[in-house]
């Protein structure tokens, strides 16, 4: 991206569809220069969207975090987590019955404004070896949903295995992440968390966030994009890039979060676009 | 001599998976049919018989009609009996004593757990650093037996903020991130082994990659590979595996 090509992006796209970690912000602070553009583009009458992996907050509870870095305006129907997207789903495609949830007190926030039933084990009613074994299957838990949990468990993946396994229930994950990373450390993200089930039942979730499709159809029925006139805007090639490639958009990569310039050139994701940072939008259009 | 293996393969309960791994088969052999008319010439062929033990000896704690009876009868017409399995969780003192209980007497030296098997590994490639280890007693007591020096965590308190883990991660020089089956398994530990895996010098090691187990209700549960596969997953690392089917448990095997 440079103050050559500018022009024709910005006249080309009427949706920004952007990243939040490592794009608007890094290490519970926003990146300079992110909500500068941010502004900047409402102000040429862009439609901005925050398109989150993170499914331990509710979309409500993410929009307030937002707020508080700095977008003013934001509201939450701006706010797409992947915590809010597996939810309306289900929602979406009829689901009546019974979730067995893995993950975070977050993700269960927003199955319950959502009004999905679900069932989490914790703490207190979480199973033994034994227990998981033994313990009856409810035939009302038809779905098994699964986000990170920094709480995980062998009672909740064996759990979760059997009625895979056993009940035929269907497989969903919030996200595929494999790691999280921070400025000081690598952590296992949500897709290392899956994978323990995943491989346990010899089955793939149905992947509800970047760079699965179901997003993208939620996407496309809440806010009515045009693929080919909305460009995505992420700092990771195998969740934001691959994910706008896939479905006729645009893609723009930054450098201020997971990836670097070694990733960049051995990928076979190639973005469409890139720059360091999201501020360069306005910087690049202002001529600064 | 001839080698007969006795084993059932779990995990590998995907059908599409099975069928694309029969396409690829590289041989086209069906198993025969044991029965009375073959028995004889099948027994007298074979100097030694290599038996499984989960889901071939006994499921749980409950013998196999019939295991025992045959172990005995084999090994008094003269067989050697050698038991090789993947379960990571006992010593070798602790499979003896269990077969002991069960009827049937044999030595320590014809056992082969793939925690015995990880031990002996290490010991074969010279190791002589720290190995971080997520796994049962089993592996802890045939590595302090084969001299090789590790630590654990036992309990991890759950951490609110995940950078709290980092803070908590012993500062110390580890030369493998050792994996088998481990029922108390939680994020913190599966972070600390990502930690030591990005030192460029530190290796990954898995007893076995058993993806899941029969339960004793006769379904499945998670196994140790189902487990191994998070740290694969966020390393990125491909770990070397010790049991069944690779190559190393058959080395240590023939080579004692």
């Amino acid at each position: 991206l440079n103050w050559d090509n500018i022009g024709a992006l910005l006249g080309s796209v009427d949706t920004f569809l952007l990243d939040c970690d490592g794009v608007i912000y890094r290490a519970g602070q926003s990146i300079p220069g992110s909500f500068e553009t941010v502004q900047y583009l409402r102000d040429l009458g862009k439609r901005i969207v925050y398109l989150t992996n993170n499914n331990m907050k509710t979309r409500a509870e993410y929009a307030q975090k937002l707020k508080d870095l700095g977008d003013d305006h934001v509201s939450e129907d701006d706010v797409f987590t992947s915590s809010y997207t597996i939810a309306s789903f289900l929602n979406d495609s009829g689901f009546s019955e019974t979730v067995y949830l893995i993950g975070s007190s977050g993700l269960a926030k927003e199955f319950e404004k959502q009004g999905i039933k679900y069932i989490k084990h914790d703490g207190e009613n979480s199973l033994s070896v034994d227990g998981v074994q033994s313990v009856a299957l409810d035939d009302n838990i038809k779905a098994v949903v699964m986000g990170n949990d920094r709480a995980i468990d062998f009672g909740k993946i064996g759990f979760a295995t059997r009625l895979i396994l056993e009940k035929n229930c269907d497989f969903y994950a919030t996200n595929l992440d494999s790691t999280w990373v921070t400025p000081t450390c690598i952590l296992p993200g949500t897709g290392s968390l899956v994978s323990w089930l995943s491989t346990a039942v010899g089955r793939q979730p149905i992947v509800a966030g970047k760079p699965s499709n179901v997003i993208y159809e939620i996407l496309v029925s809440r806010t009515g994009l045009n693929p080919q006139r909305t460009c995505m805007v992420g700092d990771r090639l195998d969740t934001d890039i691959l994910f706008g490639n896939s479905n006729e958009m645009k893609s723009m990569l930054v450098m201020t979060g997971v990836t670097n310039e070694e990733e960049l050139q051995g990928s076979k994701i190639v973005p469409q676009f890139k720059t360091f940072c999201l501020g360069d939008i306005k910087r690049f259009a202002t001529n600064q | 001599g001839n080698i007969m293996m006795f084993g059932l393969r779990k995990g590998y309960l995907n059908k599409t998976k099975l069928k694309k791994r029969m396409n690829r088969s590289y041989h086209t052999a069906v198993p025969h049919i044991l029965s009375s008319r073959n028995i004889r010439q099948f027994i007298d062929g074979k100097d030694t018989f290599m038996f499984d033990c989960d889901g071939v000896l006994w499921k749980s704690n409950n013998l196999i009609e019939g295991s025992i009876e045959t172990l005995n009868y084999l090994k008094d017409m003269g067989k050697r009996i050698i038991f090789v399995t993947n379960n990571s969780t006992k010593s070798l003192t602790k499979y003896q004593q269990r077969f002991l209980d069960f009827g049937f007497e044999c030595d320590r030296e014809d056992i082969f757990s793939s925690s015995y098997a990880t031990a002996a590994y290490l010991q074969s490639i010279n190791f002589k650093e720290k190995v971080f280890l997520i796994g049962a007693s089993g592996i802890e007591e045939e590595l302090s037996l084969h001299g090789i020096d590790y630590f654990k965590l036992d309990k991890t308190p759950y951490y609110k903020y995940s950078d709290q883990i980092i803070d908590d991660i012993p500062d110390i020089e580890v030369g493998a991130v050792v994996m088998g089956l481990d029922i108390n398994l939680t994020y913190s530990k599966i972070a600390t082994g990502l930690h030591y895996l990005r030192n460029k010098n530190c290796i990954f090691v898995v007893s076995n990659l058993d993806y899941a187990l029969p339960s004793i209700n006769g379904s499945l549960i998670p196994g140790a590979g189902s487990m191994a596969s998070m740290l694969q997953c966020a390393s990125g690392m491909d770990p070397v595996l010790v049991g069944k089917p690779g190559p190393i448990f058959y080395d240590i095997i023939t080579s004692k």
